[in-house]
């Protein structure tokens, strides 16, 4: 089963899915600098047709953070 | 005029996939520098560019850097072929806008001189470089907390947008830059839709990712038009595409033109040619019919808006359009790459694209509502008033010769602003009377009306409700001029008008006339003007000021009589500071 939110960060991170995982985050990703986390937002959002508030971005520390807040704003298929 | 959405997903993996694949170096490199975060427009700029053919290499400066790439464009942009300046005003001036709005004087005037000095740098940096710079309109500024729906601040903050950018424009003036409306297309795409308070908040990118879709594809179209010219010659039929009908059935008084549908779209539709005619683009007509019959409907008919004069190449008869085609753009010296032709049939369209395949068609449309946008709708001269006017512009200021005078202005300038000129206006009161009517009996160069008063006539006019006489008084490193401007203002509801405009001569030359005119306007603005209106009397010895309202935005409404929109007037220069 494809994970959407791999392919998002993927996409955004400009990597490949086998080298992410929730355990992901800016701390262990050199890429995920300030200018990815916004392109992430803008990735997110289209693809899970949802709108980041900021509070929701602050919380999205890692892949399995961003995870947890899309859950808890009702995102399907995750 | 549609725009399709966006999927940033699919173009920014275009985009990625583009720089990781491409082996051919960049044949054109853009480099952007913003008042706002604005990498993220890379997929959406690049993915666009992509589409018109470039292979194209994008390059940010730092963030809100607009000052700087202006002065040191090598060390901030690097080696670039064409430059984006993206601004807003509420990145850059934000604080003097917004007090400007909620009535501060003194923030209106720095907001003024703040403007035009970024003009000017704008414009410096455009005559000194080899590439094209491109710079943002930018929108109404917006912001956190203002209510978007409230009128008060939102026509005031219209307003002022409005004389901000006139002293933007003023500070760019004649310089080759290329204005991109990033104004209207936010007005296109609607100022709530667009904006993002949380990415403001967070990365200091303001807009919601369609909109920067859109940025990206309008950009993307005016620098293709840098290098793809644009069409010198539109072709049109006459019957059904000029108007309803056919002349030589229906007669004139039987063609569908005029004020009420369908002629009413065939009227919009002439006054599209009409449009693109006077920005310089050539009318022929290709029609199968008798020539009397066609010219007797440009002559006669009362509601043509194309008139012979707006026609340089007339073929109306009855060989192959093709072949009148090729006629048209012998005559006019073009190419046939150059021409457009619009017709309603499908078969002549046919015959033409057979015959002549470099030649655009474009096709009257059947629901005939939609006739105005055709050519609009087909972008084929989309941008070309900016551009065409700046190619001219380039041939002229691509020599020495451009960047001497630039350089001989700027002298100007500094030795203006050397200068530290310093202007104190004022309602005149009791102490100033003596002066006053001194100076109106006196002055005779730099007097508009040349109205003498005594000191009684001066003191009624103070007491007067709806006159204000005001004043200024001037100074510079080198020492006070005193009392030396004068000009008394009669306010009747939302007009005001300037009765009295003088000054001594011994402050002319310096700009003081434009910034003192500028205070007067800025006072009525104050006091609710929608209009200003002003003499000029003419006496044997006030030659100097014959066309003083006409240089500063006034328009000429009857003899010797000016009216403006406050709007309109010419903003005080930045070299001139307000006590």
């Amino acid at each position: 089963m494809t994970d959407h939110l791999l392919d998002v960060f993927a996409v955004g991170l400009n990597t490949t899915i086998d080298r992410l995982s929730d355990e992901t985050s800016p701390d262990n990703n050199s890429a995920w600098d300030s200018l990815a986390a916004m392109e992430l937002v803008m990735l997110i959002e289209e693809r899970f047709e949802t709108k980041l508030s900021t509070r929701d971005i602050m919380k999205m520390r890692s892949i399995g953070a961003a995870r947890d807040v899309l859950r808890a704003k009702g995102v399907e298929g995750l | 005029m549609t725009q399709s959405t966006v999927s940033v997903t699919s173009l920014r993996q275009r985009w990625l996939d583009f720089q990781r694949h491409s082996t051919s170096s960049p044949d054109i490199t853009v480099g952007v520098a913003a008042s706002f975060t604005a990498e993220p427009l890379e997929p959406f700029l690049g993915a666009s560019l992509l589409d018109h053919g470039f292979v194209p290499a994008i390059t940010f400066a730092q963030y809100d850097q607009i000052h700087q790439v202006c002065s040191d464009p090598d060390s901030t942009m690097g080696t670039v072929d064409l430059l984006v300046l993206l601004w807003r005003i509420e990145d850059m001036f934000s604080r003097d806008f917004w007090d400007a709005v909620d009535g501060g004087d003194r923030a209106t005037t720095r907001l003024v001189g703040g403007l035009e000095q970024l003009g000017r740098g704008v414009g410096e940096l455009a005559a000194r470089v080899s590439y094209p710079v491109f710079v943002s309109y930018p929108p109404v500024p917006s912001g956190p907390g203002i209510d978007e729906l409230d009128s008060r601040l939102g026509v005031r903050a219209t307003r002022l947008h409005g004389i901000a950018m006139e002293a933007f424009m003023a500070g760019v003036a004649e310089a080759p830059v290329r204005m991109v409306d990033l104004n209207g297309w936010v007005c296109q795409f609607g100022a709530m839709n667009a904006n993002d308070a949380a990415k403001a908040f967070m990365y200091r990118q303001p807009y919601v990712t369609a909109f920067l879709g859109m940025i990206g594809r309008n950009l993307a179209d005016c620098i293709a038009r840098e290098t793809k010219p644009i069409p010198k010659c539109i072709v049109v039929d006459c019957d059904n595409t000029l108007w309803g009908g056919v002349i030589a059935e229906d007669g004139i008084g039987g063609i569908a033109l005029g004020s009420t549908f369908p002629g009413s779209a065939f009227q919009e539709f002439q006054r599209v040619l009409k449009r693109l005619n006077r920005a310089g683009v050539l009318l022929a007509l290709n029609s199968k019919n008798d020539h009397s019959e066609v010219l007797a409907a440009f002559t006669q008919h009362d509601e043509m808006l194309l008139s012979t004069a707006d026609i340089a190449v007339w073929r109306v008869n009855w060989q192959l359009k093709s072949q009148n085609i090729r006629e048209i753009a012998v005559e006019l010296n073009i190419s046939e790459d150059s021409l457009v032709f619009i017709d309603d049939s499908s078969h002549e369209l046919a015959e033409v694209r057979a015959a002549l395949p470099h030649v655009r068609t474009l096709q009257v449309p059947e629901e005939l509502e939609l006739l105005p946008d055709l050519i609009p709708e087909s972008g084929l001269f989309r941008n070309m008033h900016v551009s065409q006017e700046d190619r001219v512009r380039t041939e002229m200021v691509s020599t020495e010769g451009y960047r001497r005078e630039v350089a001989s202005t700027l002298t100007k300038e500094e030795f203006l602003a050397s200068l530290e000129l310093e202007v104190e206006f004022f309602a005149v009161g009791e102490q100033h009377v003596t002066r006053v009517a001194q100076l109106t009996n006196k002055t005779n160069q730099f007097n508009l009306t040349t109205i003498r008063r005594t000191e009684a006539e001066i003191r009624a006019l103070l007491n007067e409700s709806d006159h204000n006489v005001y004043a200024i008084r001037v100074s510079d490193k080198f020492g006070d001029y005193g009392l030396v401007g004068v000009a008394v203002v009669g306010h009747f509801g939302a007009r005001w008008e300037v009765d009295t405009f003088l000054m001594s001569c011994r402050v002319l030359g310096r700009g003081i006339e434009t910034a003192f005119l500028a205070r007067v306007v800025s006072e009525a603005v104050a006091g609710g003007a929608g209009a200003v209106t002003a003499r000029y009397v003419a006496t044997p010895k006030n030659g100097l000021v014959e066309d003083f309202y006409l240089r500063h935005g006034f328009i000429q409404v009857g003899d010797g009589e000016f009216e403006a929109n406050p709007i309109d007037v010419t903003s005080a220069p930045g070299h001139i500071a307000f006590r």
